[in-house]
């Protein structure tokens, strides 16, 4: 069983400099498959460097994260990262390309297609899309890909309300094994995510500690 | 994310070169730039580094706002001034390794002044000394307001521009490459990049134009904000300069 664990984990940013923040700060965790965590907080409070750190981008400045005892970032092909500028991770020029990109021989795009409706795009250029409309092209990428971890960070930002709808539904559609973190302010929108897996989680972030932890 | 670079960042501090009017020290960066280009003897390699080391320690920077060059930097200039001392030259067969070991002191010379300007003025200050020492080109019909505005938004935009940058990188590790190849995936990571860089600079001139449109050269030049006058400060570092410069062409 796949699981993600955080052993006291600290995060400076720009660390030994004079510009040196503190991000991340005594972070143990553990995420069990088919978990689907939460994360929550205020602008800055840490949550997008938490996803950095589970995602292997942010080494930690104490502390470790691994994926089945192997150090995170050594293992990329077991992560998919969703951020919130959608657009820097979107590198084919068009729909169909990014998607068949991400997918290997044994995959098929379509299920994710037509689960995010891109059915009308798949022959558009990235370019062309709004904001939007990438970040739907990034989630497909996420069904498509399948992989035991997979991390979005602020999916619901700049969506409108369907959209918001659309995408929490569709996540129904990843892997029931996966570990699925999603970072949002948007709790609302996004507390259906919960109770999608085998187990729900709620973290709380402030300043940098992971401060509170609700299980369903 | 990894290894990430600190471009324009300003160090807070009270120092003496923190204080110095911006004109000043954008000033005398751009004229040794300038002068010193022409012809960089030894003397002028060695004053330019007894600025930014002296100035560093007046400013108080810590030795940690340095950044660590990357080793492959290293690496090309040790190669080339080994292949340099293939082509031989007097004194006793150095000459091409020391010339060449003469330009790279010089091009970090000016580099590190570049950063020691940088650490030690407001970002926001920089286009209004950009904006002072260029306004006198208006004569000479240069279109100074669009070059300033260009300047001030490159200023703003450098540093997320390279915070993309670096995201683009370490998220291509992501990405499967059996099929595309290293240098199809290059080519991917640049487009990628390139359509960021514009999109980002289009959302800057929206919100610009937004907010009224960009002001003139004057305007910035006179900013509020940033003062106006000179001190003996400001005239011993052009005094040093100047020396800097008599001796460049001197030697």
């Amino acid at each position: 069983m796949t699981a993600l664990v955080l052993d006291n984990v600290r995060v400076d940013h720009a660390a030994g400099t004079p510009w040196e923040t503190c991000g991340l700060q005594n972070v143990n965790l553990q995420l069990e498959a088919g978990e689907r965590v939460l994360v929550v907080g205020g602008n800055g409070s840490g949550k997008s460097t938490l996803a950095s750190v589970m995602a292997g981008l942010i080494l930690p400045t104490e502390g470790t994260c691994t994926l089945d005892g192997i150090p995170i970032e050594e293992q990329a092909a077991q992560v998919t990262l969703v951020i919130q500028h959608t657009r820097l991770q979107l590198m084919r020029p068009t729909v169909r390309e990014e998607l068949e990109d991400l997918a290997d021989h044994t995959t098929v795009i379509t299920p994710a297609v037509n689960r995010l409706g891109l059915n009308g795009l798949l022959h558009r250029r990235i370019d062309e899309l709004s904001g939007g409309q990438q970040r739907r092209v990034g989630l497909a990428g996420a069904l498509v890909r399948k992989t035991p971890l997979i991390l979005l960070d602020e999916p619901m930002a700049g969506l409108d309300r369907e959209s918001r709808h659309q995408l929490v539904h569709a996540l129904e559609e990843l892997p029931h094994d996966s570990i699925v973190v999603v970072v949002t302010h948007d709790l609302p929108a996004s507390r259906p995510i919960l109770h999608q897996g085998l187990r729900g989680r709620l973290l709380h972030i402030d300043n940098g500690r992971v401060r509170e932890s609700v299980d369903r | 994310m990894r290894n990430s670079l600190h471009i324009l960042r300003y160090v807070e501090g009270d120092s003496v070169i923190h204080r110095m009017n911006p004109r000043a020290k954008v000033l005398a960066l751009v004229l040794l730039l300038l002068v010193v280009s022409f012809d960089a003897s030894w003397i002028s390699v060695g004053l330019l580094w007894f600025l930014v080391i002296g100035g560093s320690m007046l400013a108080r920077l810590p030795r940690q706002v340095a950044p660590r060059p990357p080793r492959i930097l290293i690496v090309m200039m040790v190669a080339t001034i080994t292949l340099a001392l293939l082509a031989g030259g007097e004194p006793y067969g150095l000459g091409g390794a020391i010339l060449q070991t003469r330009l790279f002191a010089f091009t970090l010379g000016l580099l590190g002044l570049s950063l020691l300007v940088g650490w030690t003025t407001p970002t926001a200050d920089l286009p209004v000394a950009a904006a002072w020492l260029l306004t006198p080109l208006r004569w000479l019909h240069v279109p100074v307001d669009d070059v300033v505005a260009g300047l001030a938004l490159a200023t703003r935009a450098l540093p997320l521009v390279a915070e993309e940058f670096t995201t683009v990188i370490s998220l291509s590790r992501f990405r499967p490459q059996r099929l595309t190849g290293p240098l199809s995936h290059g080519m991917d990571l640049a487009a990628t990049a390139t359509t960021a860089t514009v999109r980002r600079g289009l959302e800057m001139g929206e919100a610009i134009e937004a907010r009224g449109g960009t002001p003139t050269a004057k305007q910035i030049a006179h900013s509020p904000g940033v003062p106006d006058a000179w001190g003996m400060n400001e005239l011993a570092l052009l005094g040093a300069v100047a020396a800097i410069i008599a001796l460049t062409l001197m030697t």
